[in-house]
């Protein structure tokens, strides 16, 4: 594996976010709503299909920002700033998942739709029928089946495939992220490809539903 | 296809995240080459790592979550909020803590003033002393060429004229400064 080599990188003049953070630093209030306009999707992106569910993603994502302004007296740049966001990400995801899953208020379910509940058997049986139409049909079954199959990594396999799927992180971005090794990591996504080939596996063939192939066998 | 996968797998424990870190682009020059080259011999392998790259094509059907029109607004204004109500406790410890130096300063000024102030007041006065022995001072010559003691004693009698005597010169003396 290409294990990247860190070399002293001046964060400041490459990374223009750092330089916004180190306004928000230095007291400029309209550059940490800048930050909060950039990053927030990117954020709730990854919060949701970590606990399942908008509402609470969008309250850890207020959460991470407020950490972040908390933060800003002793930020020191050490990392690209989306680096340094979603570490505080991990953790509050992480603070959130240990005490909420502890009150049974995660489920931790897939949803593709955000807050939506996961379709459930009702709703496919209604789609199958041709109560729905067929392309929202294929769309929100196959948006339904991503979802689940993602539920069924652990939690670090989850997070390691959202940062490196939809933030396009390096290993050594999700490792120092994440606070593990490259190669750690390494084996992370592996484990969890494999798995998520597992459990697609049946749709990459022939596109249906568990439930559809059992029944045709 | 599977079972191809797992052949391949069993000798090199490590194959499945060399196909993984392969796809991701992670592997170094030599390693590349190598899963290049075994691609290249083995079908089952280019169906698996297909596979792979499937099921990891399909995350991007998942719809993307994007915030309400006041979600920056309503979170700039929450930290905002959050943060003065945590920088209260703050100021009022600061504030605690600058009047308790400056309570702390004023008892140390206020200390230091009646500690000079007794000292002042409780050194003895060298004058005092001499205007307690003023009247021995004045006559010391002559007190001096009495050798008897008893008699120095009873000069010193105020029933006598030594007190008396005393006080009309001393302050005779005092008046006339």
């Amino acid at each position: 594996m290409a294990v990247q080599v860190s070399k002293p990188v001046d964060y400041e003049q490459t990374d223009p976010d750092v330089r916004r953070m180190l306004d928000v630093r230095d007291g400029d209030a309209h550059a940490f709503e800048e930050l909060v306009a950039k990053y927030q999707d990117r954020l709730l992106n990854v919060m949701r299909h970590v606990v399942g569910s908008a509402d609470i993603a969008e309250d850890l994502v207020q959460d991470v920002f407020l950490r972040v302004y908390r933060a800003r007296k002793t930020y020191r740049p050490g990392a690209k700033f989306s680096t340094w966001l979603f570490t505080i990400a991990n953790n509050v995801a992480a603070n959130a998942i240990r005490s909420r899953v502890r009150r049974k208020e995660i489920h931790l379910q897939g949803s593709p739709s955000g807050s939506q509940p996961v379709a459930t058997l009702d709703h496919l049986a209604m789609v199958k029928s041709g109560l729905l139409p067929a392309r929202q049909l294929d769309k929100l079954e196959l948006q339904q089946i991503v979802a689940e199959a993602l539920t069924e990594l652990n939690d670090r396999q989850r997070m390691a495939v959202l940062l490196n799927k939809y933030e396009g992180m390096s290993y050594a971005e999700i490792a120092e992220t994440m606070s593990l090794s490259p190669q750690a990591v390494k084996s992370l996504l592996a484990r969890a490809r494999v798995a998520l080939r597992e459990i697609l596996e049946p749709y990459l063939e022939s596109g249906s539903h568990p439930t559809d192939k059992e029944t045709i066998e | 296809m599977a079972e191809s996968f797992n052949k391949m797998s069993s000798p090199e424990p490590t194959s499945s995240e060399q196909l993984v870190a392969f796809l991701d682009g992670e592997l170094e020059e030599q390693e590349r080459l190598a899963v290049e080259a075994r691609l290249a011999a083995d079908a089952a392998l280019r169906e698996e790592i297909s596979r792979l790259e499937q099921a990891w094509d399909l995350l991007d059907t998942l719809p993307e979550t994007e915030a309400g029109q006041n979600f920056t607004q309503t979170t700039v204004e929450m930290v905002a909020v959050r943060a003065a109500e945590e920088a209260d406790p703050s100021s009022a410890r600061a504030m605690v803590s600058r009047w308790g130096k400056r309570l702390a300063l004023a008892g140390l000024f206020f200390g230091l003033t009646a500690a000079g102030y007794a000292l002042v007041a409780l050194r003895p006065d060298p004058n005092e002393l001499l205007l307690r022995h003023y009247r021995i001072i004045k006559h010391l010559d002559a007190l001096e060429s009495i050798p008897d003691v008893e008699f120095l004693r009873k000069l010193n009698d105020p029933e006598l004229f030594g007190e008396e005597e005393s006080l009309v010169e001393f302050n005779g003396d005092a008046q006339s400064d």
